[in-house]
């Protein structure tokens, strides 16, 4: 517990004075932790590593708020029995947010889950934590927390969801009388985010539906095949945080927050459009994968599973759609149209890249890391990512081609009736009529925004009484 | 892996992809009266841009080199996941592959578009998109059902005894159907939209790039007109003790590019294009008939059909 200590009480003092000694001294607190539970000192689970370890990586952020970041690993490697660990980390989200002036939509569904929780824990139903972790994974109707938790709280976002994430994973066999709720649940969190992610016009919004996609996927794995679990966690652990980082360097660099006003930036941020464009293609080729493995399950004549794998590849494809879409309108597709310059921590966010789609390449590197931590043997995972390769081999013939074909470069086209800097800020307009084909999908949404100003009118402080006394309650009963 | 099956697959690909376009656009000539050019047409034209200098429009960057090749490079990987005129499919149970190979196919060409900078072509790669948002879930859903019917991944000519015929039949009309918007041709060319986009996605393109997408689309059409071949064969299963290899296996597929051929074409000639909302409102109805293909052909075994 001394240690736990430390990590919570170090780096929220040193903030006060300085940032970066905050952040250096909670890497050594991390490593500490990790040295600690590989030589036996204090053992730490699969999932207790996951967390340390992806704390750590969030730390190349520059702008990550280290008091936030060591609460939630705090409250997240605890190890409290049942749904203790979550339950706290609810409360202290919820602290810290009011104290910043602001419990957003995270308050109104803490309002609706933790009562929820402790009814069902009264219930004595396994499953009682349930409602927390979907509202901490923002899984719909909670997703509204999503948009709100990556575009306010940036990379402590990523660091929640994995943290609830992984107790879904430990504790699976609780859930399994709720499996197809939970599959559904999944493939609508994918779907939704492919939807909002196609018509997002501020960056924040498309961040938060590429996170939403991502951990759709990992719930679904997470719950009925651990091999493919384990494999797709650490790629896409990595992506999420390059993207993310990426994202917010763009926003911080730029002072632009919306889709439309990029364009072009590959010319100047080449190590950074690279990133995102193997971070892209680490997903996507992890959902195809998936999509492989639900479907050879299927076949052999589970329904489930079937549509489950028709789902998953319709996704695969409409997230390659999603994110190129993203790309082409912030890096390419237009000639550049201003110098940006780099941010610092190019070279480490280009290293993560790399290693996540080395990670998708080789599943037996990901799952001999599990193995490694857990001292399990290594999961047999026959399957190989049929979706990366095919795309090196086309990027490898390219290089031929280009060099066998070599381009004229022409100056910018001229349609006739617009200059450049005209069409630059209405390109993404063409997608309106998928807002008007797919019209039900957006209109389907809980109204959370108008309860959210009726809640931001109630003291936080009250609020928390309230909730405590309730859960006091509750288990007394 | 079956070398011999991959190779033989991958030589006749390229050498028939064009002149089954050819094909098409000889018979479409002829149902409008008009004489139409040589078969061989579509090879002349790939030819000629592969000697024509490459442009690079200045928007054009990574994506707008590497989208051609990719196109051209899913395409072919088609073709190792199925059976033409072999008996064997190069891979064992390629079906899966081959369902995910033709769905990212169709957003690849999308993406084409969109690495331009032009605006036709966003504005083509978009439609492109919706349309295969639309059309994509009616397609997987016809193939898994064709695969559940087969109790088979791999996409071959061999016989697993008799299949449900009303499923099969169902599932057969909407691959037919979302065949259409598939291939990218009247009705349902509203990607392209020829007469007021020229070409949409593809405007930039040109020379070997332009060549390579072209070769890619012939491909992927080639592919998609090869898949009714195991439908046939599933319909004929029963019947295919003691016959001969060309009675069980060439027949089928010829068969089915030839059927598909006359099918696009008359498509193309009889009607006019389609707007997007109305493509979408008739892909609603595919999708239901593939959902209730889907849901037969899993309830098949328990209904003793």
């Amino acid at each position: 517990m001394i240690y736990q200590a430390i990590l919570l009480l170090a780096p929220p003092l040193l903030y006060l004075f300085n940032r970066r000694i905050a952040r250096i001294l909670l890497a050594l607190v991390l490593v500490l932790f990790l040295i600690m539970g590989g030589i036996g000192y204090a053992p730490l689970g699969f999932d207790q590593v996951v967390i340390l370890v992806t704390s750590l990586a969030l730390l190349v952020d520059q702008e990550i708020n280290p008091q936030m970041l060591s609460l939630v690993s705090l409250v997240s490697i605890l190890g409290l029995p049942g749904y203790l660990p979550l339950f706290s980390m609810i409360i202290l989200i919820f602290l810290a947010l009011s104290a910043k002036g602001t419990q957003g939509k995270i308050g109104l569904y803490a309002l609706i889950v933790m009562p929820l929780t402790i009814l069902l824990q009264v219930l004595g139903y396994q499953f009682a934590d349930l409602p927390i972790l979907l509202v901490l994974l923002g899984v719909p109707p909670f997703h509204g927390w999503l948009s709100e938790m990556y575009s306010k709280y940036r990379s402590i976002g990523i660091l929640v969801s994995m943290a609830s994430l992984m107790y879904l994973f430990s504790n699976r066999a609780s859930y399994l009388d709720l499996l197809p709720l939970i599959l559904i649940l999944g493939v609508i969190m994918i779907l939704s985010g492919i939807f909002q992610g196609m018509v997002s016009k501020s960056l924040a919004n498309l961040s938060s539906a590429i996170h939403q996609v991502t951990f759709g996927l990992l719930i679904v794995a997470s719950q009925v095949n651990t091999a493919l679990f384990i494999y797709a966690l650490i790629p896409s652990t990595l992506s999420l945080i390059v993207i993310n980082s990426l994202h917010y360097d763009l926003l911080r660099i730029t002072g632009k927050s919306g889709i439309f006003d990029f364009g072009g930036l590959s010319a100047t941020l080449r190590s950074e459009a690279t990133s995102i464009l193997l971070s892209y293609l680490t997903i996507i080729s992890i959902m195809s994968l998936g999509a492989e493995v639900f479907m050879r399950s299927g076949i052999s004549g589970d329904l489930e599973f079937v549509l489950l794998g028709c789902a998953t590849i319709f996704t695969v494809a409409a997230t390659l759609a999603m994110f190129f879409r993203g790309y082409t309108l912030i890096y390419e597709g237009l000639p550049m149209r201003e110098a940006v310059t780099s941010g610092k921590e190019k070279y480490h966010i280009l290293a993560f890249s790399f290693l996540g789609i080395f990670s998708a390449l080789i599943p037996v590197f990901p799952l001999g890391v599990y193995s490694f931590i857990t001292s399990q043997p290594i999961f047999q995972f026959d399957a190989i990512n049929v979706l990366l390769l095919i795309i090196i081999m086309a990027a490898m013939l390219s290089i031929i081609f280009t060099s066998r074909f070599k381009p004229v470069k022409r100056k910018s086209w001229f349609t006739g009736y617009a200059g450049i800097a005209d069409l630059g800020g209405s390109r993404g307009e063409v997608f309106t009529s998928w807002a008007e084909i797919f019209k039900p999908v957006y209109t389907i949404r809980v109204p959370d925004d108008r309860i959210s100003a009726i809640l931001e009118r109630l003291n936080p402080v009250l609020i928390l009484l309230v909730l405590l006394a309730v859960t006091v309650i509750g288990v007394m009963i | 892996m079956n070398i011999l099956s991959l190779v033989v697959n991958l030589v006749l690909a390229i050498l028939i992809a064009p002149l089954l376009d050819g094909l098409r656009r000889k018979i479409t000539a002829r149902l409008q009266n008009r004489v139409g050019p040589p078969i061989t047409q579509s090879w002349h034209d790939v030819i000629k841009l592969f000697s024509k200098e490459s442009i690079l429009p200045e928007a054009g960057g990574f994506l707008f080199v590497v989208v051609p090749i990719l196109t051209l490079v899913l395409s072919l990987s088609m073709f190792a996941t199925m059976s033409t005129v072999t008996a064997q499919a190069p891979i064992e149970e390629g079906g899966i592959i081959f369902i995910e190979l033709v769905v990212l196919s169709a957003f690849t060409f999308a993406i084409a578009g969109s690495a331009s900078g032009n605006p036709y072509g966003v504005v083509g790669g978009s439609r492109e998109v919706i349309l295969a948002t639309i059309v994509e879930p009616s397609m997987i859903a016809s193939l898994v059902s064709l695969v559940l019917l087969r109790g088979s991944a791999t996409l071959d000519y061999s016989t697993t005894g008799y299949i449900a015929l009303l499923p099969l039949l169902m599932s057969g009309l909407a691959y037919f159907l979302c065949l259409l918007a598939e291939s990218g041709r009247t009705p349902f060319d509203v990607a392209e939209a020829e007469s007021e986009l020229s070409g949409g996605p593809l405007i930039e393109f040109s020379g070997p790039s332009l060549a390579t997408l072209k070769l890619g689309n012939y491909l992927r059409n080639l592919a998609l007109c090869s898949i009714p071949a195991f439908y046939i064969s599933a319909l004929i299963a029963p019947k295919l003790d003691g016959v001969g290899y060309s009675v069980a296996v060439v027949i089928p597929y010829l068969v089915s590019l030839i059927l598909c051929t006359l099918v696009l074409s008359l498509a193309e000639s009889l009607n006019a294009r389609f707007r997007l909302l109305e493509a979408s409102r008739f892909y609603g109805f595919v999708l239901l008939l593939s959902a209730a293909s889907l849901a037969l052909a899993y309830l098949a075994p328990a209904l003793g059909w």
